[in-house]
């Protein structure tokens, strides 16, 4: 800033960055389960977060110290982030094309999404920080800004912390491993569930005898609502695959794992049939339930038939 | 492999009947003699081609691409 003006206000600016910078790498934390890979993705992460946090920290007190342009700037270069939403999509959308299964678009647009939001995040709680500790520097000195800006940057680092991201599937399905079996000679059943014709004897043996079933009960309308979204089971799919692993390559297009609805009853369960890699009913579940539910499946939450005919059971059930 | 199949196309078809019952229109189709033969070849087809062996429960299985 300039000269003349008034001094730099060192200690909120201060504040403002290394909470910001804090935020992100807790919500960092979280998210190395599926994504960012470490180091490249890590450092890039931390840091445009620093530069999210800088823009946020330096914005009130520019202000304060008359720098108009500086602040419009700063906010021109917050529009920055979600270009790089974009970039996000473009990167995740070029691997798919050689997977064998895909996160699928929705999926991929929550994730994107998701790396723009916590920027975000991460500009709020440097903004909020930096005014609270420049606000207070004003009426009562420095000690109190290092209190107050500190006091208040745990709060919004609290408030980020729970608005980061929305529920997994545990918290709206119930997930339980069922028995796979054959009905007709070649049709794969999962507990109650039809998944598809395995025609080849030798890939049903080896279902029968490696294969896991996986069966989703919704428990909320919001699960029923996200389990009828193809890319919602397709992310469930994915992080399976990503996490526990399956026993399938190219050639080998029967083992791909696939997550298919209750038909043609249409009860709104759902299952799974995989052959995990290491048949670990614990990590098996945890990896379904651990699964985000998609921000794109939530408009069946709200005008899915099959929802309304859910609730209707159920109330008339109780 | 996205969840929705990229076309209804048929790759193969292997079959214990005869040419008389089954023939092809835009697919291959391979007769064979016994169940032991039809599961060697459909095994095959499928490993090379990457298709899904689907059985029509009339002697004929069907290979489509995945």
């Amino acid at each position: 800033m300039s000269g003349q003006g008034p001094p730099v206000d060192w200690i909120s600016i201060g504040l403002g960055i290394g909470f910001g910078v804090v935020v992100r790498l807790i919500l960092l934390k979280k998210d190395y389960r599926h994504y960012p890979g470490y180091p490249a993705g890590f450092v890039a992460q931390v840091t445009i977060a620093f530069f999210a946090a800088v823009i946020g920290a330096a914005f009130f007190p520019a202000l304060v110290a008359k720098e108009y342009q500086a602040a419009t700037f700063l906010v021109l270069a917050a529009t920055q982030f979600s270009g790089l939403r974009k970039v996000e999509v473009d990167k995740l959308s070029a691997i798919e094309q050689l997977t064998l299964v895909q996160r699928g678009p929705s999926y991929i647009q929550g994730i994107a999404q998701e790396f723009e939001e916590r920027n975000y995040l991460v500009m709020g709680v440097a903004v909020v920080t930096a005014l609270a500790a420049s606000l207070s520097e004003l009426e009562f000195g420095h000690l109190w800004a290092w209190v107050v800006g500190g006091a208040v940057g745990l709060v919004a680092m609290l408030i980020a912390h729970l608005v980061k991201s929305g529920p997994e599937l545990g918290d709206v399905c119930e997930v339980e491993i069922a028995p796979l079996r054959f009905e007709q000679g070649s049709l794969l059943y999962a507990g109650p569930v039809m998944l598809m014709e395995v025609g080849l004897p030798k890939a049903r043996e080896r279902y029968l005898k490696d294969g896991v079933g996986i069966l989703l009960t919704p428990r909320t309308p919001r699960g029923a609502g996200a389990i009828w979204d193809l890319g919602q089971r397709q992310a469930i799919v994915y992080n399976l695959y990503e996490i526990i692993g399956s026993k399938t390559d190219i050639g080998y297009s029967e083992r791909i794992p696939i997550c298919r609805m209750d038909l043609p009853e249409g009860t709104g369960k759902a299952a799974i049939a995989l052959l995990p890699l290491a048949n670990d009913p614990d990590r098996i579940l945890e990896a379904v339930k651990r699964t985000p539910v998609l921000e794109t499946a939530k408009a069946h939450s709200v005008y899915s038939p099959a929802l309304i005919a859910w609730q209707r059971s159920h109330e008339g059930g109780e | 492999m996205s969840g929705l199949p990229a076309s209804a196309s048929i790759y193969a078809i292997v079959t214990l009947k005869s040419p008389q019952e089954v023939q092809g229109g835009v697919s291959p189709v391979f007769y064979v003699k016994t169940q032991q033969e039809q599961e060697h070849i459909a095994m095959w087809l499928s490993r090379i081609t990457g298709a899904a062996v689907h059985d029509l429960h009339d002697g004929t299985w069907l290979l489509i691409p995945v």
